[in-house]
């Protein structure tokens, strides 16, 4: 047979008050026996006593009748079986009642009286210096006990029943309670560990107490909550450690990828320079051979072959240049051109003379310009295709183009600004790719390689360039540059270069 | 030298004639059984007396213990350290002694009862308070009651006869039952308390003790017969009167006497004098239990009220 800890201490109470229910008992039945064993004493010697006050004059002048009115009175009395006076020679004046009973107490007083000198008569008038006293005779006196023992008994089966109604009330108090403090907070606790043993981690033992099995409930709480943090942590270890083989092996095949990427782009930049460079010598074949055939046969051409002929050296010119372009365009990153300390205030107006600029266009430049640091030839490219680009585009007939630079964090700032026919919003992307031009080849010669080029060139410098324009109003290309050079990384510009 | 030699002659002749007119030595013994309230206000009363006769005189006290021999010889060590001038006894005991040891020093007594019959042979004031003066107050007192009972025994029939020689002159009628015995009191009162207006007491020890005085007392008020008794002390036990002697004005009589004897120059006769004054005492509550009502002028005069 098991029994739970509640069980065991209720079982202890039990006991406990069994053994307090039988010490309460005797305290009690003990306490009431001498409280009415010390009432009966206090009586009998009261009795006794006015026994003996009473007996005091009759025993001293003999008076045998008063004797036996007073004694007979006493007789009359509840417990009071027996009843003598003797005087002092031991002559019984009375004595009745029966001596026989098992259960009795004997009470015997004796009888003091002033003791009287018999010369002295002026005491009678002044009264005594000091008393003193003399026994005279005694009473004894026998008291039944059968009252007390009955009112004894009676008395020890009520404390009895009281003590047992009064423990057994306490003892089911006791039982309530513990039910109640210790068996409801354990079971809670041990279905909360059941489930939580179960696998649900997300349940809380609550046992609505603060005392030790509440401090357990909440320990075992924090236990199961740290238990749960363990395994959410182990779960996002694991899922770091799989995410981190996916980056590895997407890092991997990117770097496969990249590698890949790299060949082909050395490949398509290779031959692209292979093709362009090829391309060139059967061109310029053609070419010569088209001027000798326009020479040699210039008689025997009519006007017609000779148009043809100007039309056929117009398109291997403009095929020439779209080839040089391509050249420029995959020179760029491709060739690395040392740095070097840059006078723009030098460099610019270099640039705008070398470009015959019509007298109806003004180019000025607004403020000082800066000294970069960069590529002298790929800065030339920058300003020179951009102010070719303004001065060839430019329809007003008071042209102006102003170059303009401020300082910024890290970087410089640049603009070239036109009054020329602007450019749609639509269009601001696409002036900037390759083959992209927004007028026909036939009104303006132009390959659109040169922003394209210059966008290149920019970026690898780790610069940006855009335009904001308004049609008919004139344009204004911005670029930045920063204002120390970095390391080009070549992987980088390879990069760049296919882009 | 000469010259010198007379004056030395006469310092010594008038230091002689002086010597009779120094303050006397009184030696006062008190018996064991003398209660000290009243010793110590007649022994006031004495000094007091002597003082108002411009009677200087040095006053030794002697208290003795009650133990016969211890007490001689306490009593004669004290004359003969003291040589005493007059020896002042208060009570019967020390009276009896200082008579017995002593014969070349005048005694004088005072708070004795019935000196005559306890055989007392020197001069003093007694306590017996006259039953002249007793019987002419308690006329004035209980004017209704005229049947006075008495108790007596052989011992004290004189004061019997004396009260009977005395209520002649006041018209009442007093009746006496003579005992032999303690044993007889029961009935006697019994007896006495069928006929009597009232009971006065007689002092004899012999009848009159602690337990018989308070069965009287007891019986008296349970018959309705108011009891008269020998001193204020019973009459706060239950008797209705009692008459006292002024203890100071006792010690004033002593003293009045012993200034005689210091004066007289050959022993004087033996002279028992009775206490000049007389008070008497009430218990209104003992009154009121017996139906009897005092008028004012009464409870005024009374030296002790008690139950007021």
């Amino acid at each position: 047979m098991r029994f739970g800890i509640s069980e065991k201490i209720v079982l202890l109470f039990i006991l406990l008050i069994i053994s307090l229910e039988a010490t309460t008992s005797c305290y009690f039945i003990n306490h009431e026996k001498n409280t009415l064993l010390a009432e009966f004493d206090e009586r009998a010697k009261a009795l006794a006593q006015s026994l003996v006050v009473s007996a005091e004059y009759p025993v001293l002048v003999g008076d045998k009748n008063t004797l036996s009115v007073i004694a007979k009175a006493l007789l009359e009395q509840k417990d009071v079986v027996f009843c003598q006076i003797k005087d002092k020679q031991g002559q019984i004046l009375f004595q009745e009642g029966s001596q026989q009973d098992k259960y009795v107490k004997k009470h015997v007083l004796p009888i003091m009286t002033e003791k009287t000198t018999a010369t002295p008569s002026e005491e009678l008038l002044l009264g005594p210096a000091e008393k003193e006293f003399e026994e005279i005779g005694n009473v004894c006196l026998l008291f039944s006990l059968v009252g007390l023992r009955n009112t004894l008994n009676e008395a020890k089966s009520t404390i009895i029943v009281f003590v047992v109604i009064g423990m057994s009330c306490a003892m089911l108090f006791i039982i309530v309670l513990i039910k109640l403090i210790l068996s409801r907070p354990i079971g809670e606790l041990i279905k909360g560990i059941a489930i939580i043993s179960g696998g649900d981690l997300h349940y809380k033992v609550s046992v609505g107490t603060k005392d030790e099995i509440g401090q357990l409930a909440d320990s075992f709480n924090s236990m199961t909550e740290h238990l749960r943090d363990l395994m959410h942590k182990e779960r996002e270890l694991a899922a770091e450690a799989a995410t981190a083989d996916i980056e590895r092996s997407r890092a991997e095949e990117l770097e496969r990828a990249y590698n890949e990427l790299e060949k082909v782009n050395k490949e398509l930049n290779d031959f692209a320079y292979i093709v362009s460079h090829d391309l060139k010598a059967p061109l310029r074949g053609i070419k010569t051979l088209a001027g000798w055939i326009s020479n040699d046969w210039q008689d025997k051409i009519d006007d017609s072959g000779k148009e043809q002929l100007n039309l056929l050296l117009s398109r291997v010119d403009r095929m020439h240049n779209l080839i040089e372009g391509i050249l420029q365009y995959s020179r760029v990153g491709r060739i690395k051109e040392e740095s070097i300390q840059i006078d723009l205030n030098q460099l610019v107006p270099e640039i705008i003379d070398s470009l015959a600029v019509p007298d109806n266009i003004s180019v000025t430049i607004e403020n000082e310009l800066p000294v970069i640091e960069s590529g002298q030839t790929q800065t030339i490219q920058i300003f020179q295709n951009l102010l070719s680009n303004a001065v060839k585009y430019m329809d007003k007939p008071q042209g102006q183009i102003t170059v303009d630079c401020v300082e910024e964090d890290s970087f410089w700032k640049f603009s070239v600004a036109d009054n020329g026919p602007g450019i749609e919003e639509q269009h601001f992307e696409k002036i900037f790719k390759m083959f992209q031009t927004l007028s026909p080849r036939d009104e303006f010669e132009s390959t659109g390689v040169g922003l394209t080029v210059v966008k290149k060139i920019i970026e690898m410098y780790d610069g940006r360039i855009w335009v904001e324009s308004k049609v008919g109003q004139g344009s204004k290309f911005l670029f930045t540059l920063p204002k120390h050079e970095e390391v080009i990384k070549n992987e980088k510009l390879q990069a760049n270069t296919v882009g | 030298m000469r010259k010198t030699l007379i004056g030395l002659l006469l310092i010594v002749f008038f230091s002689g004639l002086a010597y009779p007119n120094q303050k006397p030595a009184i030696l006062c013994v008190k018996s064991d059984n003398i209660p000290a309230e009243p010793y110590d206000a007649a022994l006031s009363g004495f000094r007091d007396c002597l003082k108002n006769n411009s009677t200087n005189a040095s006053i030794i006290e002697c208290h003795l213990q009650g133990q016969k021999e211890d007490d001689l010889l306490k009593l004669s060590q004290a004359i003969e350290s003291k040589r005493p001038d007059l020896i002042l006894t208060m009570g019967t005991n020390a009276t009896r002694i200082a008579q017995d040891m002593v014969t070349d020093v005048p005694i004088i007594f005072t708070m004795v009862l019935d000196p005559h019959r306890s055989g007392i042979s020197v001069s003093g004031v007694s306590m017996d308070i006259n039953y002249e003066t007793k019987l002419e107050t308690l006329k004035d007192i209980l004017p209704d009651k005229t049947k006075i009972g008495v108790i007596y025994s052989p011992q004290s029939t004189p004061s019997y006869e004396e009260l009977l020689k005395a209520s002649r002159n006041f018209g009442f009628n007093v009746s006496g039952i003579e005992i032999s015995s303690e044993k007889e009191f029961p009935k006697a009162i019994k007896t006495i308390f069928e006929t009597a207006d009232c009971f006065l007491m007689l002092p004899d020890p012999k009848i009159y003790f602690p337990k018989s005085i308070q069965h009287l007392l007891h019986e008296s008020i349970k018959s309705g017969i108011p009891t008269i008794g020998l001193s204020s002390t019973y009459t706060r036990a239950g008797a209705l009167i009692s008459f006292d002697c002024d203890y100071r004005d006792l010690g004033k009589q002593a003293a009045d006497l012993a200034l005689e004897r210091l004066a007289a120059d050959k022993p004087q006769q033996t002279e028992f004098i009775k206490p000049r004054k007389a008070e008497f005492s009430l218990n209104l509550l003992v009154a009121e239990r017996l139906g009897i009502r005092f008028s004012s002028k009464i409870i005024k005069q009374a030296s002790e009220v008690f139950g007021k």
